[in-house]
């Protein structure tokens, strides 16, 4: 019988470990992917009931198209860059900018949008589903974020600030 | 130094149009995508300009503000919006986006 060490089973473990979490990382990265890549068609679709409510809105000066156009430019830009490369080239923006961070991302909570939107629920009925999808993303882009990429994020920096001495220390020898 | 999304929004044009394309990038920002190349194509193809890069451009440095509203909002954004369903969003003076709500 092969006896396995401690310290055996918990590298296996580990391994293990961070391999579920990569297969689960692509899983949702797909999920992503999938997701934004079905944003446009479903905007195409929205067009008659975009050009309604530019009409109304001329008229009323509210913005609720506008604000739904805000939130997809932002939100796609992220979402984007995570379907196609799994990371973020401007994480420190993306969650550091003070008015469109990562989580200050919304549509909701707008006075005119919240009135628009809940008021006749039956209105404009491909408009909000296309919305809800928006909202659908931004929350599997955070989860995502918040996972995989501010976790790696961290780990990277603490790398390089306990690495900082020695290259310190390399550059004063040199 | 060009990325692979400028390579997509210059391919196809003559060197003349690839100099207009350029210049008129300029008054372009990226938001959150990863180059204003990247912002232009995809919202290019979001408002029914796809391949049509240079025209949307184009279109979108027309967009006459004269007899459009326009509201300011505290995150830097600024909306233009036209009677005629076009409007243009810019942010911090550059534009993010240029489209039409009409079938």
């Amino acid at each position: 019988m092969v006896e396995i060490s401690l310290d055996t089973s918990k590298a296996v473990s580990n391994e293990l470990a961070t391999l579920a979490q990569t297969e689960t990382k692509e899983t949702d990265r797909k999920l992503i992917a999938q997701v934004f890549n079905s944003l446009n068609p479903d905007f195409w679709a929205t067009a008659r009931e975009r050009s309604r409510l530019h009409k109304i809105e001329w008229q009323a000066k509210t913005n609720v198209l506008a604000d739904i156009q805000i939130f997809n430019t932002y939100l796609a830009g992220i979402a984007s860059q995570i379907a196609d490369y799994g990371y973020l080239r401007n994480l420190d923006l993306v969650t550091t900018d003070k008015y469109m961070n990562l989580w200050q991302l919304h549509v909701f909570g707008e006075r005119d949008f919240d009135n628009w939107f809940f008021s006749s629920p039956n209105d404009f009925p491909k408009l909000k589903v296309y919305v809800q999808k928006l909202d659908y993303l931004r929350l599997l882009v955070i989860a995502y974020v918040e996972t995989y990429l501010l976790p790696d994020k961290a780990e990277a920096d603490k790398l390089a600030g306990e690495a900082q001495p020695e290259q310190t220390l390399a550059a004063t020898l040199a | 130094m060009s990325d692979a999304w400028e390579e997509l929004l210059l391919a196809g044009y003559n060197e003349t149009e690839q100099d207009e394309i350029r210049r008129l990038m300029v008054g372009w920002g990226k938001a959150f995508f990863t180059s204003v190349a990247h912002c232009i194509v995809y919202h290019a193809n979001e408002h029914g300009f796809p391949r049509r890069y240079l025209l949307y451009l184009r279109v979108a440095s027309n967009f006459n503000k004269k007899r459009a509203s326009k509201t300011e909002r505290k995150d830097g954004t600024t909306i233009w919006v036209r009677p005629n369903h076009e409007f243009l969003i810019e942010s911090n003076g550059l534009v993010i986006v240029y489209g039409r709500n009409k079938p």
